[in-house]
């Protein structure tokens, strides 16, 4: 700790390694993507007056708010995973993060379901829906179609991460950078969901 | 320095409760803008929670956090500056 | 948390694949990237001079361009289309693999570890992968040329509606624009790579004693445009992932509604092209500050080495490269005065894009009071510094022209704007790259280039770039559309005619000219004089190495640094200056 103390380079202005730094970088401009297509989503709907709000109670926007709590909830595991590492109980960290990785691929699995319900049965599609606003469908599912690419990409991810820690390669700290990785797809949700669901629910 | 399990159990929960007023807010019928308007509020206080919390930012440095987010913050809002033009689009479309 | 400058040393890997190719070690992906931008650079100056020779000889057969482009000029004469996909490999090339690879991506990974001490970059293997990635979008890229209907015709900035409609808006809009697209989702994927690599390293692996305020402006360059990629890209990947998906996916974010297209009413509504043109230039104008801000500290360092003086003002220097980056995100309406944007804003981008002058003037002025009452050492990288400040003042005055909105209503679109982005984007860059490549040169061959034929080099290039682009803003100013393939047949562009012909002259001069620069560096690389470890006397830790350096740098004893990097023209007798980790702690 003293070496931090009279720091003048050589070391870490901010105490944390490498893997963490990074990933929080690679956080702040992955937040940047999703900002640009979020205003994009905005402008569209601000051009476009005549915007459809087909969201009922339910099924649309209890199935969301389930998709939620189950994103939520895997985020607080995701946590415990990174806590329970931190104090090097190993067996509790991959357990915790199995637990985050059946969450998210059970989220993925009710996105999925809603995906196809609303092409089936709501006709909304990628290029047209009842309403004839092309751009309704394009952000919807350009939208929750990035997110879902996160949240896939995050569950390999945290698999990799989970046997490396399971066979004993790998640290706290790579846990730490997965966590942080999965944080951040959960908080992108926080945004989507009211913005897309909530502010298209039928009046 | 990390947070507890009861710490991050009642982040969990209020987390939780913040998404139920989200929902319970999308009845009363309020104006798009003020709707919008409280809804982002919210999410950003969902944000600071998973933030400071589960990403354990409150935690770390101070530095860290004046490092990462002061310049994102600011190019969210210059991105803003592309939702006047689409006020002006709609109002050459109709 | 351990220390991260301790634990990476590593030792040589043995194997010619694992050593030169497949490399982790951030001196070699350096030079990886750094032949990546050479060769584009010369293939990018070919298409610049197949264009040229077309627009003053529209009518001559060349025998040339049918062997190339059997499509494109069936009878030996360039098409419109040809002309225009040209023009569009040409920007790009130019832009992303020339002006963003080797200042930043090259350079900036040879010599950031060595300027701050660190033994390689803080992810190799992360950096290896953004080099393969940048290569592999280089080849989609070219891929283009030999797709259905040959490459794109939208340009560098691919404006839609026409880029988002597929082939029937022209040859090359099909499967060409796919594959520039694609490559330029890959090149942003690699440069996030790259900038998170970059300031990972600059934040956490300086030696003890380089505080930010002791880098080497240099460093300060690498880091602000790591700042600018990590954010400006971010924005270009989520605008090409919608331009995509409107060409793959049939959505309609670029397309408005009752678009004809070759007598085609296009079944799409609700979009804007603006919206493109808004998201395309938040990534657009910054990059210009991409190119230029590497070029910006290694100016600084090398006037200050030929001149035995310390860098005038280095905390003003340093902010106003910071500030030069974040005003950069501020401005980019201004590429966008006559789009239809809302009046008000443009207002406001004006008065920014004109504050931009004041860090901007800041740095010139620091430069020439480096330079003031030194004792000059005119070798040619202090030649290249000198006409890189030269041109970034012509270029850069232009800039206020076009700044305004009521003088950019009619220079828009015109040589005016090419001639004025080619001084300031071009060929500054380019300067900055070859003052670069002459300083550096000795360190990383271990071997000195050939000063005579660098001078010739220099002074050819400099009276060329000059004969070229001056010229262009006269053309501009007389109304001379850019973009156009053919301009004989408008009466009032008649007289330009020996104007465009000087032009297609210098650059065909200068094109030839830099033949003798590709000589020297390959023949110095082989047969120059023997480099000594530091042979411009300079200060910084790079100069603390053997030349060529060793694979793990400096080992697993870091140098302690003790001073700021530009401590020339000292009283006491011998030598003249300090390295960084010479002396007593200041």
């Amino acid at each position: 700790m003293e070496r931090e103390a009279t720091w003048e380079g050589g070391g870490s202005p901010f105490a944390i390694g490498v893997k963490p730094l990074g990933m929080w970088l690679f956080v702040v401009s992955d937040a940047l993507t999703f900002s640009a297509l979020l205003v994009t989503y905005t402008y569209c709907r601000l051009s476009n007056p005549d915007w459809p709000t087909p969201f009922h109670f339910s099924p649309s926007i209890l199935f969301s708010t389930a998709m939620t709590f189950l994103l939520l909830s895997s985020s607080f595991t995701m946590a415990l995973a990174v806590r329970a590492m931190k104090n090097g109980r190993r067996r509790q960290t991959v357990r915790m993060m199995a637990a985050t990785i059946a969450m998210g691929l059970g989220f993925v699995a009710l996105h999925l379901n809603e995906w196809f319900h609303l092409m089936r049965v709501g006709n909304i599609t990628l290029t047209d829906n009842p309403w004839h606003q092309p751009l309704f469908g394009a952000t919807f599912f350009g939208l929750t179609g990035l997110h879902m690419v996160h949240v896939c990409a995050g569950s390999i991810y945290l698999a990799i991460v989970a046997a490396g820690v399971a066979r004993g390669k790998f640290g706290a700290e790579d846990v730490e950078t997965s966590g942080l990785y999965w944080h951040f797809v959960d908080l992108v949700w926080m945004f989507i969901f009211p913005m897309v669901y909530l502010m298209s629910v039928a009046r | 320095m990390q947070p507890t399990v009861r710490q991050l159990a009642s982040v969990w929960a209020a987390l939780l409760g913040f998404t139920l007023v989200e929902v319970g807010l999308a009845y009363p019928h309020l104006s798009a803008a003020l709707f919008l308007i409280v809804l982002l509020a919210l999410s950003v206080g969902k944000s600071a929670m998973i933030i400071g919390f589960f990403m354990h930012l409150k935690f770390e440095r101070r530095a860290l956090s004046l490092a990462l987010f002061p310049l994102l913050i600011v190019f969210i809002l210059v991105l803003l500056a592309l939702l006047p033009d689409a006020e002006r689009l709609r109002e050459m479309r109709f | 948390m351990e220390n991260p400058t301790a634990a990476k040393v590593h030792a040589p890997p043995g194997g010619f694949l694992r050593r030169y190719v497949f490399s982790t070690d951030h001196k070699v992906i350096g030079i990886q990237y750094y032949l990546l931008a050479l060769f584009s650079v010369f293939l990018g100056m070919t298409l610049s001079a197949l264009m040229r020779y077309h627009l003053v000889y529209p009518g001559e057969k060349q025998h040339l361009f049918q062997l190339l482009w059997p499509n494109g000029a069936p009878d030996g004469i360039m098409t419109p289309e040809l002309y225009l996909s040209l023009m569009t490999m040409h920007g790009t090339i130019m832009v992303f693999f020339v002006l963003t690879t080797a200042p930043q991506s090259g350079f900036g990974n040879y010599f950031l570890p060595l300027q701050i001490g660190a033994p390689d970059m803080a992810f190799p293997v992360l950096n290896m992968l953004s080099f393969w990635t940048t290569l592999l979008s280089f080849l989609v890229l070219c891929s283009a040329f030999f797709a259905d209907g040959g490459a794109p015709l939208g340009g560098w900035t691919a404006y839609p509606p026409l880029s988002a409609t597929g082939a029937i808006a022209g040859p090359g809009m099909g499967t060409g624009m796919d594959l520039w697209i694609i490559s330029i989702a890959l090149f942003c994927v690699a440069s996030l790579m790259g900038a998170i690599n970059f300031l990972t390293t600059v934040l956490e692996m300086r030696a003890k004693g380089m505080s930010l305020m002791r880098m080497p402006l240099t460093c300060w360059g690498w880091f602000v445009t790591a700042v600018i990629s990590l954010f400006a890209f971010a924005v270009l990947l989520t605008a090409g992932i919608l331009l995509l998906l409107d060409r793959l996916g049939g959505t309609s974010f670029f397309l408005p509604a009752g678009l004809v297209i070759s007598d085609r009413v296009l079944d799409h509504s609700g979009g804007s092209p603006l919206l493109w043109q808004h998201l395309f230039w938040f990534f657009g104008h910054p990059e210009v500050y991409i190119a230029i801000l590497p070029g910006m500290g290694l100016v600084s360092t090398v006037l200050s080495v030929f001149s035995r003086k310390p860098v005038f003002g280095y905390k003003a220097m340093a902010y106003a490269m910071v500030a030069i980056g974040l005003l950069g995100f501020l401005v980019w309406g201004h590429h966008m005065f006559i789009s239809g944007m809302s009046p008000y804003s443009a207002i406001a981008f004006s008065v920014l894009t004109l504050a931009i002058g004041v860090p901007s003037a800041i740095k010139t002025f620091n430069w020439l009071g480096t330079i003031w009452g030194g004792q000059l050492r005119l070798t040619t990288a202090m030649l290249f510094a000198l006409g890189f400040v030269s041109v970034f003042v012509s270029g850069g005055l232009t800039g206020l022209f076009l700044g305004q909105p009521a003088l950019d209503l009619y220079f828009h679109d015109t040589y005016f704007v090419v001639g004025h982005f080619h001084m300031i984007m071009g060929v500054a860059s380019i300067f900055g790259i070859f003052a670069a490549t002459f300083y550096w040169f000795p360190k990383v061959t271990g071997r000195m280039m050939s000063e005579p034929l660098g001078k010739i080099h220099f002074y050819c290039t400099f009276l060329g770039a000059y004969a070229i682009f001056i010229p262009m803003h006269f053309a501009g100013i007389a109304g001379n559309p850019r973009r156009y393939a053919d301009f004989t047949q408008f009466d009032f562009l008649k007289d330009l005619a020996s104007v465009h012909k000087f032009i297609t002259h210098a650059a065909l001069f200068t094109a030839v000219i830099q033949l003798l620069f590709l000589w020297n560096l390959f023949w110095s690389w082989r047969r120059g004089a023997k480099a000594r470890e530091n042979p411009w006397n300079a200060t910084t830790l790079e100069w603390a190495l053997p030349s060529p350096p060793p694979a793990h740098n400096f080992g697993i004893n870091p140098p302690l640094v003790k001073r700021g990097p530009y401590d020339y023209s000292l009283p006491q007798g011998g030598k003249d200056f300090l390295m960084q980790h010479e002396g007593e702690e200041e």
